[in-house]
């Protein structure tokens, strides 16, 4: 029991720093081995920040439809852990996909804001998953909050798409894809790949953290009763 | 490129704070449960002793 609980650690630790490796090797690709764009300079290089956490943002909404739903079918409480850790990874990821976005903006289009459609959608998608962030906080019956929560989760991952595809359906001023060099793309799989490694070790901690907590409400709940 | 360090400042300390948010709660989960644990286990030992006094009491009424 122990030996297996050292090995587990063991295990944490090693892909810990192996998501770690990962993710500093893409940022100083990202700041010294990736060329410079010829219109607009080094602030491109956000691109490479602002696309990986997007990313992430869309996979842990996702992730947290996925948990919500399952806790409908199965009504277990670690399904709704694994919801809340991913919403609230997302919920950072998305804002600070709006800010490095904005920043970017600022030098590329002379604006920090503007109702593009895709920049729309995905000011739609942080405002649904805050609303389902607080809608969480706000409600103590843990079923009752996991079921609100889990419908909440299961409507605002609609908007996913039309974040995706808004560039393709509507015009609009955010480029589609744009074409890049071999040697960009690299740097940008590499940082998408580091910072989703890191992101979703943090959210694997998270949910543990999130167990946790429900056996601390168990343990209050017997000292309480005087249940030994 | 000062905007692109800006941007990387603005995501690292984000990261960070989310974090360090993590960490102190973690810290505070590990007393929570170290305290409700003593606490059962001080309930119990407690449950335990009274239950021996009874059943002491019990079996001096019965002799008597």
């Amino acid at each position: 029991m122990v030996k297996k609980a050292r090995n587990r650690a063991k295990g944490e630790v090693v892909a810990l720093v192996g998501a770690s490796l990962l993710l500093t090797a893409g940022l100083v690709a990202a700041c010294f081995v990736a060329p410079t764009e010829k219109t607009m300079g080094g602030v491109q290089r956000i691109m490479y920040l602002h696309v990986a956490v997007a990313w992430f943002a869309l996979m842990a909404f996702a992730g947290t439809a996925a948990g919500g739903a399952t806790y409908l079918v199965r009504r277990n409480l670690i399904w709704d852990a694994w919801a809340q850790a991913a919403a609230e990874l997302g919920w950072v990821c998305c804002s600070l996909m709006l800010l490095t976005g904005s920043l970017w903006a600022r030098k590329a289009w002379g604006t920090w804001w503007t109702w593009d459609p895709r920049l729309t959608a995905a000011f739609v998608l942080w405002g649904i998953y805050s609303g389902y962030l607080i809608v969480r906080s706000s409600v103590e019956e843990p079923h009752q909050r996991a079921r609100i929560s889990a419908v909440l989760a299961i409507v605002g991952v609609v908007d996913i798409p039309l974040v995706i595809l808004a560039t393709r359906w509507f015009r609009g001023i955010h480029p589609a894809a744009p074409q890049m060099e071999p040697s960009m793309r690299a740097v940008l799989l590499l940082c998408v790949a580091g910072l989703s490694a890191f992101l979703s070790l943090l959210v694997w901690q998270r949910q543990r953290q999130l167990d946790h907590e429900r056996l601390v409400g168990l343990l209050r709940a017997r000292v309480q009763d005087r249940v030994f | 490129m000062e905007t692109f360090v800006t941007a990387y400042l603005v995501v690292w300390f984000s990261l960070m704070l989310y974090m360090l948010r993590m960490g102190l709660k973690q810290r505070e989960l590990a007393q929570q449960i170290d305290e409700l644990l003593r606490q059962l286990r001080s309930d119990r030992l407690a449950a335990d002793d009274l239950a021996e006094k009874e059943d002491e009491a019990h079996a001096r009424a019965q002799a008597a």
